[in-house]
């Protein structure tokens, strides 16, 4: 029988181009926008003087949805607070957000998920020494059964001196643990030292933006 | 002649004089010319096409709920932007070993030249570093009832973003990480340089490593991206 010596080294020579392809494929995170409409935005328009009235209106359009005074931004990935104007960044303080966590109350079977809302607000209420009206997860969270007199929920402590609220029942606030601030340990709220807090509040009116991503 | 009667003619002679002066200065003055439409004179600048197209762009991702990245060759900037709001602004500083990547990253990323935004396909971590003590997380967890994993924040010390299109972006930190997955690490690396050698861009930048981490949690695949070139 005639050697063919070759064929060992052909196949392994087809083995590792096939595995490069495969390789240089591979991915192991899919794509899950769809950005496809992009493809149709049109050029501007062949005549100067309807092109310069079409640029000048785009970007009229674009400069009308960015804020034009100052802004809050909230951090969640980094928990950062940022007090900022489109220009310049007048605050950085690093604050808690929401730590995604979940519960569920085996009595009820209602489930609450710990998460600081993401999207664009407004700041809707300033308060000074704000108190807790505690929902009934925060009995739920410690074994309690949420109290039916309104006064039991009441506690003066827990939101530090200042909030700010910004919808959907939640706030900035400061925090009794402080040593906390960074990590994403709240219920959705965002937690701010009390300094920095207090010179946010100062500066900030009711109606200022608040961007949360 | 009263007080009153006096200050009225006052008044009234101050009047016809300033009326008097102003057809005077109104007569002596040549006539201003009208202000020019500048959209008939002015020439559009060269790049007046791609302005457009840009806003445009910006435009349809600012509408959207979902935040979007801003890569800002012109200023050298790295950008996240919300609703058209500047959330995190980030210096873009190339590595030196790679700047003759630049011009290759933009035109691999604007290569068919209909579209200038593309959405991130993959983020790998390659290296990183626990951002707080295990142990305080883990004792967080505990009292909160919360998995210690969500309370980690990895800080990447180095991580790939790839693109549709394979336009590919090393982001460094100098924080110094242990790798993440190793295995998996390696083949991440293996195929970035395979697909680098055959001529894809590879394009190597550093940053902070606080700006990284919000760049890494932020840039999940699908993460719509525009490129100002």
């Amino acid at each position: 029988m005639k050697k063919r010596w070759w064929i060992i080294p052909a196949a392994f020579a087809v083995l590792l181009v096939a595995a490069g392809i495969a390789l240089y494929n591979w991915d192991y995170e899919p794509a899950v926008a769809n950005i496809a409409a992009l493809d149709s935005i049109p050029s501007l328009p062949a005549d100067a003087a309807a092109a310069h009235a079409e640029l000048k209106r785009a970007k009229k359009t674009l400069v009308k949805l960015t804020p034009a005074g100052r802004y809050i931004v909230i951090d969640t990935h980094a928990n950062y607070l940022y007090l900022r104007t489109p220009d310049s960044t007048l605050f950085k303080g690093t604050c808690s957000t929401g730590s995604g966590g979940e519960l569920v109350d085996s009595a009820s079977g209602r489930r609450w998920t710990f998460r600081t809302p993401h999207g664009v607000f407004k700041v809707d209420s300033k308060l000074v020494e704000p108190w807790w009206r505690k929902p009934d997860w925060a009995f739920v969270e410690e074994g309690e059964k949420p109290p039916k007199d309104a006064s039991e929920r009441l506690d003066p402590n827990m939101l530090g001196e200042y909030a700010l609220g910004f919808g959907g029942g939640y706030f900035i606030h400061g925090t009794l643990y402080e040593r906390l601030l960074g990590i994403n340990v709240t219920h959705g709220c965002v937690r701010l030292g009390g300094e920095g807090l207090k010179w946010v509040y100062d500066r900030v009116p009711v109606g200022t933006p608040v961007y949360v991503f | 002649m009263s007080f009153k009667r006096q200050l009225n003619a006052t008044t009234g002679g101050f009047v016809v004089l300033l009326l008097l002066s102003g057809l005077a200065s109104a007569n002596d003055q040549p006539k201003a010319p009208k202000p020019r439409k500048p959209a008939a004179e002015t020439p559009l600048p060269p790049t007046a096409n791609l302005d457009y197209r840009l806003t445009l762009t910006e435009l349809t991702l600012a509408r959207a709920a979902q935040p979007y990245l801003v890569l800002d060759f012109r200023q050298r900037k790295i950008a996240i932007k919300l609703k058209g709001a500047l959330v995190l602004e980030q210096e873009m500083i190339p590595d030196s070993t790679a700047l003759d990547q630049v011009e290759p990253f933009v035109k691999t990323f604007l290569a068919d030249g209909r579209r200038l935004a593309r959405p991130v396909l993959g983020r790998y971590l390659i290296a990183a570093q626990p951002r707080i003590a295990d142990s305080l997380v883990t004792m967080v967890g505990k009292i909160l009832n919360v998995k210690p994993e969500l309370l980690q924040r990895e800080l990447p010390s180095h991580f790939h973003l790839v693109w549709e299109g394979g336009a590919m972006m090393d982001v460094r930190t100098d924080v110094e990480g242990q790798p993440d997955r190793r295995a998996l690490t390696y083949l991440i690396r293996a195929r970035d340089a395979l697909r680098h050698l055959l001529g894809k861009p590879k394009l190597v930048i550093w940053m902070p490593a606080e700006n990284a981490l919000t760049l890494y949690r932020v840039a999940t695949p699908g993460l719509p991206t525009l490129v100002v070139p």
